[in-house]
């Protein structure tokens, strides 16, 4: 093949200096071998000499050839005696970047030049918020100090009521990842956002549940991280003493919505001390039956927020609730 | 070409991104598609350092995501345990009675699996079963006769509402990947007592939820009977996380003398 393409280049090479059509063979006759042949050597013809010695009429030669055919020429004929350049190495897949590749884009990028090859797991398998987990689920348990306010009762409508009482909350919430941090191949959660909802409980066996969200930004990447927790819910009223149609049963209760939210500080997960408020939105409608009314009612909040995994915060929260029905309520919930 | 097989169920509809490179470098036409719906993680991604392997099969699963116990994108049958608590409206059509408030909390159970998982052996998003549970809700404030023209009607505060649902539930999971989000929908029936009434009666039921994994869902419900319609809106949350709370705080109400 190589050698068709070097008579083909000399072909052209000649008869363009010989100034005739490059169509005619004799004058671009190949030679035999596939060896390359000097560039100068002419044809017979040209050479202007007969096999037997003869001279042969002649047309005159004419102007030199431009440069370029013979250039050509030159690199058609010089190629082939070069070695040819070692094939490239073919790639076997990804990743298509070397070492050295990877440590400049590190270095542009301002990244830790020595990516850790381990990482810290959690424990209990994320059941237990922790910066190393992109999603995990908790049962987290309140036990809180609550200074609760109502306004109006049946006879009084006028009237404040405040009294001292006891809070406690049983709320799962579901992390899902918001922000997150790479440190090599890792991906470490930086702040977690997502739905939550479970129940309140306080004095006069009032329950309230609650749907919302809740999140918890990391300050850290340790198993025992701060972290500050922020939830906010939409809250109604589903059982309280009866204290109009019995003697104070648990019945099952309508409300209006209200709202509630509180923000913490905590450890990895673990715990968090946690301020908080509630308000409860009153149902005060003439057209409604006197015991079916709601008056505007709240609280505030200070108490430990944790999960309930390792224990605590669940014993907790079950003696607050127990604890909460010992207190006596100045105003009909 | 047959889609591949994952252990953890069954893969997409078209082959995973490191297979598929693989089949593209004898092949002349252009790579499968790789998207963000519908796909797993590429292999590239950082990986958080406690979360489990992608290969590990979905929590509390027999054989690989066959049955699960806690719903998942690669389950192909699968338990619906879940409670609710939830709040919205009682509307009282005609002039029976007053539109109140309404809150309710609810339990539920059923069972769905994977149709097309099942038969074509890959990866699907529909997912569809039965679902049947109990719901107690806030009473009406009703009258037993016409209040029209009354001043003072005679309402009654009815204490409380049950009911019991029973419907066929439709999933569309939005990924594979685990703990997905999916959108679900039921439509069934309904039967229970209507304001005053101690009848029970059919209605229809109708329940849209958004869900993550198993674990929870938002949710928007309606019971629609004969003059008497409930929405709601709430949080519904697994039994394996929903009973821990409700045994604490019955345990903490016995514990205090509320029951």
């Amino acid at each position: 093949m190589s050698a068709a393409i070097l008579s083909l280049s000399l072909g052209l090479s000649l008869g363009l200096s010989l100034g005739v059509s490059p169509e005619p063979a004799p004058v671009t006759e190949p030679p035999p071998s596939t060896s390359p042949a000097p560039a100068p050597a002419p044809s017979p013809e040209v050479a202007g000499e007969g096999p037997a010695g003869e001279s042969l009429p002649l047309e005159p030669l004419p102007a030199p050839e431009p440069p370029a055919p013979t250039v050509e020429v030159e690199v058609a004929l010089e190629a082939p005696a070069t070695a040819p350049a070692p094939a490239p190495a073919a790639q076997e897949g990804p990743p298509f970047y070397s070492p050295e590749d990877e440590a400049a884009l590190r270095l542009r990028y301002g990244l830790d030049p020595a990516p850790p090859a381990a990482a810290r797991k959690a424990r209990w398998r994320c059941l237990v918020a922790d910066p190393t987990c992109s999603f995990n689920v908790e049962i987290n348990a309140t036990s809180a100090y609550a200074y609760r306010v109502q306004q109006g009762s049946p006879v009084d409508s006028s009237s404040l009521y405040r009294w001292s009482s006891a809070r406690s909350q049983y709320d799962v919430w579901i992390n899902l990842p918001g922000a997150v941090e790479t440190h090599g191949g890792f991906r470490y959660t930086r702040l977690t956002v997502g739905p939550k909802g479970g129940v309140i409980v306080s004095d006069s066996k009032t329950i309230w549940g609650n749907v919302g969200l809740a999140m918890r930004y990391w300050f850290g990447r340790g198993r025992w991280a701060p972290a500050l927790e922020v939830s906010s819910a939409l809250t109604y009223r589903l059982t309280t003493a009866d204290y109009v149609n019995g003697d104070g049963q648990l019945s099952t209760r309508r409300s209006p919505v209200g709202v509630t939210a509180d923000i913490g500080v905590g450890l990895g997960g673990f715990g968090a001390l946690i301020f908080g408020v509630q308000y409860d939105s009153p149902l005060a409608r003439e057209d409604i039956t006197e015991a079916a009314r709601v008056f505007p009612s709240g609280m505030f909040f200070v108490g430990l927020r944790g999960n309930i995994v390792w224990g605590a915060p669940a014993a907790l929260a079950i003696g607050t609730t127990a604890l909460s029905q010992q207190v006596e309520a100045p105003a009909r919930p | 070409m047959t889609a591949p097989t994952s252990t953890t169920g069954f893969s997409s509809s078209g082959p995973a991104p490191a297979e598929a490179t693989a089949q593209g470098e004898g092949s002349s036409g252009p790579p499968p598609e790789y998207g963000p719906f519908y796909e797993p993680e590429a292999p590239s991604d950082t990986w958080a350092p406690s979360d489990p392997p992608r290969t590990k099969p979905p929590l509390l699963s027999l054989k690989g995501g066959a049955f699960c116990f806690i719903e998942d994108a690669a389950c192909r049958s699968a338990l619906i345990v879940s409670a609710d608590v939830g709040v919205g409206f009682n509307g009282v059509a005609g002039d029976r009675g007053v539109d109140v408030p309404l809150t309710q909390w609810s339990a539920r159970g059923g069972f769905t699996l994977r149709p097309v998982t099942l038969l074509k052996k890959r990866w699907h998003p529909w997912s569809v079963g039965v679902v049947g549970g109990f719901v107690r809700s806030s009473g009406a404030i009703a009258s037993t006769s016409s209040t029209v023209g009354s001043s003072n009607p005679d309402l009654l505060d009815v204490s409380y509402t049950n009911g019991a649902r029973f419907g066929l539930l439709n999933q569309v999971w939005l990924s594979e990947k685990r703990h997905a989000l999916h959108l679900d929908f039921t439509l069934g029936v309904v039967r229970s007592t209507v304001l005053t009434s101690e009848e029970r009666y059919f209605g229809t039921h109708v329940d849209v939820a958004l869900g993550v994994g198993g674990w929870g869902a938002l949710f928007l419900a309606g019971d629609f009977l004969d003059k008497d319609a409930r929405i709601a809106f709430g949080f519904r949350g697994h039994g394996v996380v929903a009973g821990p709370v409700a045994a604490m705080v019955l345990l903490g109400l016995l514990a205090g003398g509320a029951l």
